[in-house]
């Protein structure tokens, strides 16, 4: 009863706007008044504290910074030119180059959000300009920002792993061939309705000079996420150390490459980095108040329970799990939900002999899926906001999108050798 | 009193600002020094680990504190934005009431715990574990202050909601 309780609270404060963080904390102390009492209050000040002195969590402010700085050296405006070159002459050029991009920029900001606003600001209103719709545009911006917490080095994955105590190297191989897959769907729906709606495509040719300033600027970018990704998965550095390497990286790619970042930027950059760490910081602290009450409850071990019955049918357990995800993916952030339900499904997925890379990936793709899930995935509204389109619009045309990946996430989920391939070939797994 | 209120707010949150950004400065630093040291002088710093934690929860602390300034945290607004006016006045005060609790309550709890902290030294930089725990009292002061002054400047321009976009940018 405390649990159906504290959940109703979670949804309906949720629903109706409270901040995310304050959202789990109020519903954990919710339960300490149903259980305890104010004596469990002491705990609220231990959790939010605990939750944020994490040696594994010192990276993320870190990769934040990086992506932020290379953000300002102009990498959008590079990875731009050079995603037009190479998909500029498809069907609905401009939209493809928008996948690609994306894609691309994935490996450097690791957020769905600020994928959203650097290749939003840059696509939308040049695809509207070329007579493509509003809605589209927004659509496909949304549609494949999404790739971003998929595509190795990703925040997402390194919070996962620091949950479930899963390799952060295994799980960075284990992303490429999902992400590769998210990609290549979206640019498959791109391509039909381009043909199908008759979206123009690039005519001018690019000079080969043109082509090779293009990829000698977006390679300078593109060594970052390479350092990150080779420096960790071969063991060179901790993933600490491979995030402030990137950070000197990107600041010296910005300075002295680029020039594009003066004093007043580098300040606004680390600022700006901070105050986006500390929000994604205060819903790690503040979820760590509520798993207490779930762990209270046992939650774990009851669905253990509940799911006794079904183990010899993984298969089926993998499709209620999926189901569960990507409705709580629709409502809840990505960090929360996987500081919430990592450690619940956790136990029930070893039980049922599925192995924690697998399921890492399976879960990864289904929370983010909920992002551009209508009505309330947070993608939706961060490309609505930014492309001036209602959200029902952009639902309209973001429905294909969303099928390929839910096609994508079905291969992921019943043919384990798509995200264990990779991890198995590095040695990460038997 | 409300100019006073105002310019001393306002002197909080810059100051605040160049804590963090301070705060981030040396945090970079320090893992880039621990870097060097542990890989090129092949001396490893045994209080590095414990200086980066504290002084990035610090950090992260002072950036939540200072992100109440703007109701800046991450929200479903949407629906709220759709509910009729008075069902929208009924959630903000309630909102603003629980937010105001759970400050309140870390100002409460978190001064004991960081007093409790003191007879206690952490082992890599010998300090009291007073000045980690610190962290958590400081911070929601100046997240309940700003939550106050949030409050007021709603009253004042008798809107409740969105007022990112009438604040003055510091």
């Amino acid at each position: 009863m405390n649990l159906v309780i504290v959940c109703t609270t979670l949804l309906l404060l949720l629903f109706f706007g409270f901040p995310v963080a304050l959202t789990m904390g109020v519903s954990g102390i919710v339960y300490f008044l149903l259980t305890g009492g104010i004596d469990y209050f002491p705990m609220i000040v231990n959790r939010i504290y605990g939750g944020m002195d994490s040696f594994v969590l010192i990276c993320i402010p870190f990769f934040i910074l990086a992506g932020d700085m290379m953000n300002r050296s102009g990498i959008t405006e590079r990875l731009v030119n050079l995603s037009n070159l190479i998909v500029g002459r498809l069907p609905g050029s401009l939209a493809q180059a928008n996948i690609v991009a994306s894609g691309i920029f994935a490996s450097i900001s690791g957020s769905a959000l600020g994928d959203v606003a650097a290749i939003g600001s840059v696509f939308i209103p040049a695809m509207k300009k070329q007579g493509f719709s509003g809605r589209f545009s927004a659509a496909v911006t949304g549609a494949s920002a999404i790739v971003s917490p998929i595509i190795p080095p990703s925040l997402i994955i390194i919070l996962y792993a620091a949950v479930m105590d899963t390799s952060i190297g295994a799980m960075f191989v284990a992303a490429i061939i999902p992400g590769f897959l998210m990609v290549v769907g979206d640019m498959v729906m791109v391509h039909i309705l381009s043909v199908k709606r008759n979206y123009p495509r690039r005519i001018d040719p690019i000079s080969g000079r043109d082509a090779a300033k293009c990829i000698r600027d977006a390679t300078i970018a593109l060594v970052m996420p390479l350092i990150i990704v080779a420096g960790i998965v071969f063991g060179a550095f901790t993933p600490t150390e491979a995030a402030a390497v990137a950070v000197l990286y990107a600041f010296v790619v910005g300075v002295v490459f680029f020039r594009k970042m003066n004093f007043r930027e580098i300040l606004n950059s680390i600022f700006d980095s901070a105050m986006s760490s500390g929000k994604l910081f205060f819903i790690i602290a503040c979820v760590g108040i509520l798993s207490w009450a779930f762990a209270m409850e046992e939650v774990p071990q009851q669905i253990v329970a509940l799911f006794s019955g079904l183990m010899d049918r993984p298969w089926l357990i993998l499709l209620l799990t999926n189901l569960f995800l990507l409705f709580m993916g629709m409502w809840l952030d990505l960090t929360a939900n996987i500081f919430l339900f990592a450690p619940i499904l956790g136990p029930l997925i070893i039980a049922a002999g599925i192995d924690p890379i697998h399921f890492s990936m399976i879960f990864l793709l289904n929370v983010n899926l909920g992002n551009i899930t209508p009505p309330l995935g947070i993608v939706l509204f961060a490309t609505s906001e930014l492309s001036l389109e209602s959200v029902p619009d952009i639902v309209k045309d973001i429905w294909p999108f969303w099928i390929s990946k839910a096609v994508v996430l079905a291969l992921v989920t019943y043919m384990p050798w798509i995200s264990m391939v990779l991890p198995k070939m590095m040695g990460f797994a038997g | 009193m409300i100019r006073f209120w105002t310019v001393f707010v306002d002197f909080l949150n810059v100051l605040t600002k160049w804590v963090i950004l301070l705060g981030f400065s040396v945090l970079v630093a320090l893992v880039l020094m621990q870097i060097v040291w542990r890989y090129i002088l092949e001396w490893p710093l045994p209080w590095s680990d414990e200086a980066i934690r504290y002084l990035l929860v610090w950090v992260t602390l002072l950036a939540i504190a200072r992100a109440f300034r703007n109701d800046e945290h991450l929200r479903l607004g949407a629906l709220f934005y759709k509910c009729a006016k008075p069902i929208r006045n009924f959630l903000w005060i309630l909102f603003n009431f629980l937010t105001l609790s759970f400050q309140t309550l870390l100002i409460i709890y978190g001064i004991p715990n960081a007093i409790l902290g003191n007879f206690t030294n952490s082992p890599g930089l010998d300090i009291s574990l007073f000045v980690p725990y610190l962290s958590v009292p400081v911070a929601a002061g100046i997240m309940l202050i700003n939550q106050i002054d949030y409050t007021l400047f709603n009253f004042r321009v008798k809107e409740f909601g969105d007022i990112r976009k009438k604040r003055k940018v510091l």
